[in-house]
Order: C-alpha cells, then sequence, then structure tokens
C-alpha cells in the first residue's frame, strides 16, 4: 500500500470521527450586544453669494463702466463655509486671478484677497489669499473675497476702447482634519 | 561517505525549505501590508468643496476730441480787421467722441510778433447755439495764452468754444494793415 493511499484512508477516517462527534459540542451559550448608537457626521461646505461691482464706494453695472487709467474697482462676493465637526479644520484658498485682453500686459492688474468679519476664521496676513478655520467647527462662517482690478497704466494712451476678459475666480475648501 | 552526502543533501534540503519558508512568510507579509494599505486608501480622500465666481467683461473706455468735427478747423470770424480798443469773436463745437468725460483746456501757440503782442483773448464755453457772453470766461495775452479746465465735456457731449480776440486800446499805428497768425491747442484730458 502506497503511502498516497494510506494518507488517503487516514484522511478519511479523520473526517468520520469529526463527523461521529460533531453533536458533542454543542455546549451552552449565550450572547449580548450592544445598544445601538446614532453617529451623526460632520459637513464642509462652501458657498457663493452674489457679488457686486464697486468704483470709488458707488456700485457700479459693470456692462456699462468704462475703466480708464487710474480707476481701482473693485468685485466683493460673500462666501459661507458651513462646517461642523468636532475635530474638523479646514483651509478656504482663493487663486491669484487673471485678465486676458490687454495690448500691454500689466497695464491692467487683478489681485484677490480674503477677509472676514467672524470669529474661528484666521485669515493668512502675509498675502490674504488663505483662511484657516480651526476646531471644533460648528455653523457657519462668513469670509468676504474682494477681487481688484487696477488700471495702472497712466502714463500710456493704452488699452482704450477695449474688452477685458475677468476669468473665473475659484475658492477652494479643503478639510486639513 | 555516502551517509555523510546523504546528511549533506538532508540538510541542504532543510535549509532550503527553511529558506523557502521565510520568502513565503515575507511573501504573505507583503501582500498583507499592501492589500492594508490598499484598504485605507480612502482615509486620505478628506472633505472638499469648492466655488467660483464668475468671470466678467471688463471695457476700457476711451477719449477723443473733435474740434468742428475734425480733428483741425481753421476758424473764421477772427480775420478782422481790429482797431485798437476792438474785438472780433468766433465759435466753434468741440465734441468729446471718448466714453469718459473730458475737461478740455485751451492754449496758444501764436509766436510773438507786434501784432500778435498787442492782442488779448478770451476763451469761454458754452452750450452749443448759445452766443458769446460779454465778460465770462478765461482773458489773457494771445501769446502764452494759458485756459486750463475750460469746461467738462462728458462722454458723447458737446460745447461751443467761444473765442474772443481784442486789440489793445493803446496799440501803435505801426501795427495797421499788419497780420498775425493765430494757433490754439484744444487739449482734452480725462477728468
Amino acid at each position: 500500500m502506497n503511502n498516497s493511499l494510506k494518507g488517503a484512508i487516514g484522511a478519511a477516517a479523520g473526517v468520520a470521527l469529526l463527523l461521529g462527534g460533531a453533536g458533542t459540542f454543542a455546549m451552552w451559550n449565550t450572547t449580548t450586544s450592544t445598544d445601538p448608537a446614532t453617529i451623526n457626521t460632520g459637513q464642509l461646505s462652501l458657498t457663493k453669494a452674489t457679488g457686486t461691482w464697486k468704483h470709488g464706494g458707488a456700485t457700479i453695472d459693470l456692462s456699462s463702466f468704462h475703466l480708464v487709467p487710474g480707476d481701482v474697482i473693485t468685485y466683493t462676493v460673500p462666501l459661507t463655509i458651513t462646517a461642523t465637526g468636532d475635530d474638523l479644520k479646514a483651509k478656504l484658498t482663493v487663486d491669484s486671478g487673471s485678465i486676458s485682453g490687454l495690448t500691454t500686459s500689466g497695464d491692467v492688474t487683478v489681485a484677490t484677497a480674503l477677509s472676514s468679519g467672524g470669529s474661528g476664521v484666521t485669515i493668512d496676513q502675509t498675502d490674504h489669499k488663505s483662511a484657516t478655520i480651526t476646531a471644533p467647527a460648528s455653523g457657519d462662517y462668513t469670509v468676504d473675497a474682494t477681487v481688484t482690478v487696477t488700471f495702472t497704466d497712466v502714463k500710456d494712451q493704452a488699452e482704450q476702447k477695449r474688452a477685458l476678459t475677468l476669468d473665473p475666480v475659484t475658492f477652494d475648501l479643503n478639510q486639513t482634519a | 561517505m555516502w551517509g555523510d552526502r546523504r546528511g549533506e543533501r538532508r540538510g541542504s534540503r532543510r535549509r532550503g525549505s527553511l529558506v523557502g519558508g521565510a520568502l513565503g512568510v515575507a511573501a504573505i507579509i507583503i501582500v498583507t501590508v499592501v492589500l492594508g494599505l490598499a484598504g485605507t486608501g480612502g482615509v486620505y480622500a478628506l472633505w472638499d468643496a469648492s466655488a467660483t465666481a464668475p468671470g466678467a467683461t471688463i471695457t476700457t473706455g476711451s477719449i477723443g476730441l473733435t474740434v468742428a468735427g475734425r480733428e483741425s478747423a481753421v476758424l473764421t470770424g477772427l480775420d478782422g480787421p481790429l482797431a485798437p480798443g476792438a474785438q472780433v469773436s468766433a465759435s466753434v463745437t468741440l465734441h468729446n467722441t471718448g466714453s469718459v468725460p473730458l475737461s478740455v483746456g485751451v492754449a496758444s501757440t501764436t509766436g510773438s510778433a507786434p501784432l500778435a503782442d498787442a492782442l488779448t483773448l478770451r476763451a469761454a464755453a458754452v452750450p452749443v447755439g448759445t452766443s458769446c457772453p460779454t465778460s465770462a470766461g478765461t482773458t489773457g495775452a494771445l501769446v502764452g495764452y494759458v485756459a486750463r479746465q475750460l469746461v467738462t465735456l462728458p462722454a458723447d457731449g458737446s460745447e461751443d468754444l467761444c473765442l474772443v480776440l481784442a486789440l489793445d486800446g493803446s496799440a501803435p499805428v505801426t501795427l495797421a494793415g499788419t497780420s498775425a497768425d493765430l494757433g490754439l491747442t484744444i487739449t482734452g484730458d480725462q477728468a
């Protein structure tokens, strides 16, 4: 009888023994469980309200406004951050903005900045392009974003009667903890 | 000897199986770690949100100024004759062809000459079609005459520029029958 056959017979016998004795393992047992619990997740969202264009403190209709050398116009848009989380931290950033359609680059410039009147939001004072919402974050936080367009070239008779394109400005809100 | 060689082979086989077993365990650990990392990949996808302020078209302004509908014009009505103490006047329409307000000024380019030195100029802006006023405006010697911010023309706006030229009452008789070339530059600056 070769070894393989012996092994097969042994395995079969073992299985038979296990099957035969299965009933002997049904000993007493009992179970218990934890109470059910509701776990609430937090929230992180960013919404943008309608913005306003101003020139010299007065609201302007950009479609009928003509930018001239020395002018500074601003677009202010309120952002609302809804942040809920016991240890939630988040960072809001804004891109630098850009403008196209100029004859000479730099004749008209764009700058973006964040500002806030609320607590719980810390604006980066170096470039005002980011804001930190610290934990525990709970509720709504308001941040104003401003896009400033400046006609900087006041020496040359430049950029007259042009349609300049101000590219969309993107605000990103990212959870950091 | 044979027995020794068999023993060596067995030992070698045992070492081989030990090495193989170790590699197997290592492979299982590596696979487990890789699977573990793959399983926790989602943990790094923290929440984020974004918003975009719409782009906009910004139109720049322009400036443009015409005299009697052209960039330059010949004035009529100032060609005399003038007697000492007398004056002649003429008016010409200024038009802002730009899209922003213009502050208009007048400067004389008339060179010094015996007759020119005895002339005074008064410039005033009046609504289009209105007669020249009797005294309003800026008065000065014709040679070197400058009147800044005479009037502000709104975009597409017009005014008449009234020019009054007077000969000094004490002008010497030697000026009789002489003439002078009068030149004026009208400037519009962004207001």
